[in-house]
């Protein structure tokens, strides 16, 4: 069993969780330059996706998902469907991997091996792990207060730069009307939103468990918000042929500050955050499926997993996608549709249904 | 234990230093030939000629007293041709002692027969070299990229910043259109508006001063990535006003009660919108100013009657209507072209109605009535208030 971490430590590490990767993006472009909105209105059933999941966690309030996912449907199921989540939280680190590795080769250095970088990435990630989660979270309790900050430096200096962000991209609004321009960004509800699914492994950590609900809820709120806020610099500042097309509008936007004649050229700036954003997502997505794995088949300790699960991420990132674009497309097309909304909406919304059912009728004798 | 912290230390070191990532990759200034300015040209026989100002890395220590700025000059200027943009850079770099770095391009120039042919491919790849800031200013020449990229001017070392400070300064003052790689390359993939760039030549201030200088005024206009024709320098002004960008400068006209007045411009906005009366379309643009009187023939005696300001206003109003009404005619009449971006002024007010309306626009934007409102307020007049004669 873990230590217990603070609701402040689980806020942090949850908000941290998305934010690494789905600042990279342009998230909604369906959507065009009405994205900003969709993200925002898809808040609400990202909250609702995540009771789904504390519903299922306040029937067993010590476990994780991997640990009661044979309680709920049984030996064979359950066992299966716990290798399942352990595969896709691998997986997700590996794709994670990806994101960080491709981006950097392609922008900062293009003549470095890509698994040069992705090993001395997942080099420190094992490190971070073998100490054990707590350090994931107190990393996470100091990160995020700097994300905000360089989120919010982001936007003043950019509104410094003259000439730069034209809010009249923004318009016209809803162009397409809300409802279709809703349900054509669907996708949202995978990225980023399904991805707190990994905190099902990680609910029972909490030190004041009354709280989950209040914390997740405001988590998902304060993320669309700061997403939502980054489409807007996005649309405003590229214009939303532009931000469709580039791979990198983090970059370029950012690229385009130039307050004083002497705050020019912050590229390092988003490199390095990407550095840190992204070690903590992969850090998150390989522990629990390390803790998942040490669950299943009674491991000890732990901590020699770590290495192991390592080099196995570090070479399913190489594997799976040749080329850069070719990994967007399997992201945004195949894995949000086999994998994310089946793992994160189906399965738990039938599991949650079915520990409602066992759960109930075990009660009845007592009461 | 003592022999395993000295074999961990030694393979840190090792380690370290053979980082192979980072070898490959490591840009020390010495060694970058860091290319100042870029000209590209079209060669008579269908192929591209590119001209790079490059910063000279012997830099010798200071000349002191030098008159002329040929010894010692900072500058190389080095060129290739080739079938493609990087084919002509992969040419020229047969003459470098090291590789050209892009980081630092103050600016992109592109002669006009390559303009006329379409620069669409050639503003593709500047977006992919991950080099290429966004903000890179893209200007057109009238003749080829070569003089200008070639020009040494007489009393900076380095014409490419000459370059760069001219094209802020031109843009406060109007005389130039918005003119940046990403602003380019959004109006290319738009389908409406047509994009422009800022153009510049080289010119002789008099006949008698040996050296040539550069000259930033004027537009070029684009027919989606072809040169299709250019603004004077007035109608430039226009196009600016209707733009909101206009922030120093003076307007000159001549009235019947105050002779010949020039007022110097503090700042400008505008604002555009567009009106569907059924079918008819129409474009209100409503522009402020705000100005101080510098020059007025009549005598005038303010203090006693501040209203003259606001007939002065007036007259202003009217003078400023007239430049935009110029490069209206032009954009409308000569080149059919919406380079104002009128097509997504009726995008934002009436998206639906926008959706039938776009395929026509070419056809439909010639025909559009444009009201133009300029409302002037003359602040002052300077440091005195009477006439002084």
């Amino acid at each position: 069993m873990e230590r217990k971490i603070s609701p402040y430590q689980l806020f942090a590490t949850m908000f941290i969780l998305p934010y690494g990767s789905a600042v990279l993006f342009f998230l909604a472009p369906d959507a065009k330059q009405d994205a900003w909105l969709v993200i925002l209105i898809y808040i609400l059933p990202g909250i609702l996706l995540q009771l789904v999941h504390i519903g299922i966690f306040k029937y067993y309030p010590n476990d994780t998902l991997v640990s009661y996912m044979p309680k709920i449907w049984g030996k064979y199921l359950g066992i299966f469907f716990s290798i399942l989540y352990i595969l896709y939280f691998e997986y997700l680190s590996a794709r994670v991997l990806r994101d960080f590795t491709g981006l950097i080769t392609i922008s900062a250095m293009p003549q470095a091996s890509r698994i040069f970088i992705g090993t001395l990435l997942i080099l420190t990630v094992t490190y971070g792990i073998t100490t054990g989660f707590e350090t994931i979270c107190r990393a996470a309790e100091i990160l995020f207060p700097l994300m905000i900050l360089g989120l919010i430096i982001a936007y003043v200096l950019l509104f410094a730069t003259k000439n730069i962000l034209v809010f009249n991209r923004l318009l016209p609004i809803l162009e397409d009307g809300l409802i279709t321009e809703t349900l054509k960004s669907w996708k949202l509800i995978a990225f980023p939103f399904g991805e707190f699914i990994a905190f099902s492994m990680l609910y029972r950590t909490l030190n004041e468990p009354q709280k989950i609900k209040k914390i997740v809820s405001w988590v998902i709120v304060t993320e669309g918000i700061a997403l939502s806020s980054i489409s807007v610099l996005f649309i405003a500042g590229l214009g939303v042929n532009y931000s469709t097309t580039t791979n990198f509008p983090l970059l370029e936007t950012l690229r385009l500050i130039h307050v004083g004649g002497f705050l020019d050229r912050l590229d390092i700036l988003i490199v390095v955050t990407l550095v840190t954003a992204g070690f903590m997502k992969i850090s998150i997505f390989m522990y629990v499926s390390i803790l998942g794995t040490a669950q299943l088949f009674k491991v000890k300790n732990q901590r020699y997993l770590a290495f192991p699960f390592g080099i196995m991420i570090l070479v399913y990132s190489e594997l799976i996608a040749r080329s850069y674009p070719q990994h967007i497309k399997i992201g945004l097309d195949f894995t949000v549709k086999y994998i994310h909304v089946p793992l994160q909406i189906i399965v738990p919304i039938i599991t949650l249904v079915i520990a409602y059912f066992k759960n109930n009728s075990k009660r009845l004798p007592n009461s | 234990m003592l022999w395993k912290k000295i074999l961990l230390c030694f393979l840190t070191i090792s380690i370290s230093f053979s980082a192979i990532g980072c070898s490959g990759n490591k840009k020390e200034i010495q060694r970058l030939f860091i290319v100042l300015a870029l000209g590209v040209d079209s060669t008579p026989d269908d192929r591209i000629e590119v001209t790079m100002q490059l910063l000279n890395p012997n830099v010798s220590g200071q000349q002191t007293g030098g008159t002329d700025g040929a010894s010692g000059r900072d500058i190389i200027v080095l060129s290739g041709i080739g079938d493609t943009f990087f084919d002509a850079v992969f040419q020229a770099s047969k003459s470098m002692s090291q590789v050209q770095h892009f980081g630092h391009t103050k600016y992109i120039v592109i002669g006009e027969t390559l303009a006329r042919k379409g620069i669409g491919d050639l503003v593709d790849s500047f977006i992919r070299i991950e080099e290429f800031r966004l903000n890179t200013p893209i200007l057109i020449t009238k003749g080829k990229a070569l003089e200008i990229v070639k020009l040494q001017t007489p009393k900076s070392p380095i014409p490419a910043i000459v370059v760069e400070n001219l094209f802020l300064r031109q843009e406060m003052i109007g005389y130039r259109p918005f003119s940046y790689l990403l602003d380019f390359e959004n109006s290319l993939t738009n389908d409406t508006t047509s994009a422009v760039l800022a153009v510049i030549n080289t010119s002789k201030p008099s006949e008698d001063t040996p050296d040539k200088t550069f000259v930033m005024s004027g537009t070029a206009v684009f027919k989606k990535d072809k040169l299709a024709g250019y603004l004077t320098d007035k109608e430039t002004r226009g196009l600016q006003w209707v733009n909101g960008k206009v922030q120093v400068g003076s307007v000159t006209f001549v009235s019947e009660e105050f002779g010949k007045v020039s007022c110097e411009i503090v700042k400008s906005s505008s604002k555009v919108k567009a009106i569907m009366d059924g079918d008819k379309i129409s474009i209100e643009i409503n522009i402020k100013t705000t100005s101080d009187v510098r020059r007025i023939s009549a005598k005038i005696d303010p203090v006693k009657q501040p209203e003259i300001l606001d007939r002065i206003g007036k007259e202003q109003s009217k003078a400023i209507k007239n430049e935009i009404e110029l490069a209206l005619n032009e954009s409308k009449d000569n080149l059919g072209l919406d380079i104002f971006g009128f097509g997504e002024a009726v995008h934002r007010n009436y998206p639906k109605e926008w959706k039938k309306l776009q395929k026509n626009w070419d056809s439909l934007y010639p025909n559009i009535e444009v009201k133009v409102n300029v409302d002037s307020t003359i602040r002052s007049t300077g440091l005195s208030n009477k006439s002084a004669k």
